[in-house]
């Protein structure tokens, strides 16, 4: 379980990022990490690996305090980042360079996963294209096992079969003592595999919760006409009509998450009717 | 001002799963697809996969055994149709009434629709 | 502090495949070229000469230490690859270790042996060749004493790179001429404390110095100190590595 109290921080002395970040992430669970741009997303994720340091308050991942980077913390969290390095060399010898380092990683998933990804594991990662290098590096962080992964924009530079393939690879590999965080700006890539959704806003968070208690409060549709109904909480223009968030009476439905989310960017009042 | 709302991912898939077994793809006591195989086919979140199935297991469609799986219930024909049956109920016919209300379609014109939409199908 | 030998193997595994057998091949092929050039000349003009292989050796190996110590933490220089290199599930301890072994430890030794090969080499031509180079077995006591100074010179330049992130070579150089400066400023001061006669002497009579027991000064225990630390010294930098590492941030 990851844990983050009372967060506070900045990159200089007097600015501050985050100002009492406050939440718990349980195991089993995706969640989804969204955030205009430089809302400090990239930030929070390094502040969770013990990459960065908090200012004050304290992120712990059961009960150790990541900033220790203890070793038996460091290999059950794996952080793939943006724009991951990679080294030239073979995929083999990468695989045995680093593979040993985490003690649940799978040799089988990671070379059924490059299969599935249609990247050919004898290769040199040199001679790999920007989006197999990418399906190489969410290969092997899936592989690893570890019990919380996070993922700073793993969909950036994946052609559409691969989106869908990673859809598919995550599903298939979450457990239920596996904690993954995505942070990602094209959430359509990998909304409907959210359990949860954090939005981080000015430094605070907005937003953090199910999706499944988010769509029993709200629900998504398109109006066709030029008039927006009274009770819609927000509305945006779609082709010939609107795309509206509005009340919803307990009924399942399903929310759209880009909706959603540019609604409460615009009117976080919402949360609170 | 009402408007259509999207069908929910749930929905979606245990109407797939009824449809197999309206289908006879799979036959009572059958194994039904893992969670997690379901979930990587659709590509959701096996959390939200083991909620439908949940909700069926609920309707007496699916049953599950500890530790190998969900099955189809001897009943679960029955129970699907009724299921389907109560939805139709309250959800489609009230739009299709309105429908025919509003375009004054008779009963006979229905009725010869159908007989010759049968003898297409069938 | 945790360590666990199959992890330091790992990584030490890691550090000389991906990095220095490339440097050592770099610095093996100029020592060779050098060399070479060195003893050329007197290849063919018939008289036998002594040729010397093994004060290039001193200057290579401590230029090559320099360089070899300043990249040894080349994962920290970009942002992303030290955010992975501090994520990496090792100790800071196994990971500092690793990197010292291989380049302040397994650098000397591997120089070492380039030397004993280049020397057969050489040997071997100088006596199929006209006139015949004798090569000097010039690996003597003094070349041993040197050792130290390759330590220290490459674990000072090893802590340099895990200290500064970005332009470790010429912030290590700057910050050695005010650790020099500071360590001659202390040596006087200690030596003031230490010969009455240079007392004298900075008072304002120069002649005092010559009455010096110069002989005496080589046994002296602050003498013998200072190059006790020099042995030390690698050690502390290796300890100071482990403790910026483990505060370090991406």
């Amino acid at each position: 379980m990851l844990t983050i109290n009372n967060l506070h921080y900045g990159y200089k002395k007097n600015s501050s990022l985050f100002e009492g970040l406050e939440f718990v992430l349980d195991p089993g669970k995706i969640t989804g990490l969204l955030g205009k741009n430089g809302a400090g997303k990239s930030t929070l994720l390094r502040l969770l690996t013990g990459a960065y340091f908090p200012k004050t308050g304290n992120i712990s991942f059961n009960d150790m305090p990541t900033k220790n980077r203890d070793v038996n913390l460091l290999s059950s969290i794996y952080f793939l980042q943006e724009d991951d390095v990679l080294p030239s060399y073979r995929i083999s010898r990468f695989l045995d360079f680093y593979a040993p380092f985490y003690p649940s990683f799978s040799r089988n998933d990671f070379f059924s996963m490059l299969e599935k990804f249609d990247v050919d594991h004898t290769q040199k990662i040199s001679a790999l294209s920007f989006g197999q290098k990418k399906k190489l590096s969410v290969a092997f962080a899936l592989a690893t096992g570890v019990r919380l992964l996070i993922l700073d924009e793993p969909t950036n530079g994946m052609d559409i079969p691969s989106k869908s393939i990673l859809r598919t690879v995550i599903s298939e590999s979450l457990r239920e003592d596996q904690s993954i965080v995505i942070s990602t700006h094209q959430i359509r890539d990998l909304g409907q595999l959210l359990d949860s959704i954090v939005i981080i806003e000015n430094g605070k968070i907005l937003v953090k919760n199910d999706l499944y208690d988010l769509a029993q409060k709200f629900t998504c549709g398109y109006i066709p006409g030029r008039s927006i109904p009274q009770n819609a909480y927000y509305a945006e223009p779609a082709p010939g009509g609107h795309v509206v968030l509005s009340e919803n009476n307990g009924e399942p439905s399903d929310i759209d998450i880009e909706v959603f989310f540019n609604a409460v960017i615009s009117n976080p009042t919402i949360l609170n009717s | 001002m009402e408007f259509k709302k999207s069908i929910s991912i749930y929905e979606q898939i245990a109407s797939s799963i009824q449809e197999n077994i309206l289908d006879e793809v799979w036959k009572s006591g059958d194994r039904i697809p893992s969670v997690r195989e379901t979930a990587g086919k659709i590509q959701v979140n096996p959390n939200t996969v083991m909620r439908t199935y949940s909700l069926l297991q609920d309707e007496g469609i699916i049953f599950n055994k500890r530790g190998i799986g969900f099955f189809v219930s001897d009943d679960a024909v029955q129970k699907t149709i009724e299921m389907k049956k109560q939805k139709f109920n309250s959800e489609m016919l009230p739009e299709f009434f309105k429908m025919i209300d509003k375009l004054h379609i008779s009963f006979d014109e229905l009725k010869e629709a159908y007989y010759s939409w049968k003898s297409q199908n069938n | 502090m945790t360590f666990q030998l199959s992890r330091f193997f790992q990584l030490t595994k890691i550090e000389i495949l991906q990095n220095f057998i490339k440097s050592i091949l770099i610095i093996s092929l100029i020592y060779f070229g050098i060399s070479l050039l060195g003893i050329l000349p007197y290849m063919f003009n018939g008289h036998r000469v002594t040729a010397d292989i093994h004060s290039s050796w001193l200057t290579v190996t401590i230029i090559g230490g320099i360089i070899v110590g300043s990249a040894s933490f080349g994962e920290i220089t970009k942002r992303h690859s030290r955010i992975n290199y501090l994520n990496l599930p090792a100790s800071a301890t196994e990971k500092v270790l690793s990197k010292a072994v291989v380049n302040i430890i397994l650098f000397p030794i591997a120089m070492f042996v380039l030397f004993l090969v280049v020397k057969g080499l050489f040997s071997g031509l100088a006596n199929i060749t006209a006139g015949g180079i004798g090569i000097g077995d010039q690996f003597e006591l003094s070349t041993w004493n040197m050792m130290s100074v390759i330590l220290l010179v490459t674990s000072l330049f090893f802590y340099g790179s895990i200290r500064f992130n970005n332009y470790a070579f010429p912030l290590t150089i700057a910050w050695v001429i005010l650790f020099v400066l500071a360590i001659a400023a202390i040596s006087f001061l200690v030596a003031l404390m230490i010969f009455p006669e240079l007392r004298e002497a900075v008072a304002g009579n120069p002649q005092a110095i010559e009455s010096m027991n110069m002989p005496s000064i080589e046994h002296h225990w602050v003498i013998t100190m200072f190059k006790y630390l020099f042995y030390i010294a690698p050690i502390i930098f290796i300890v100071l590595s482990i403790i910026c590492l483990t505060e370090k941030e991406g």
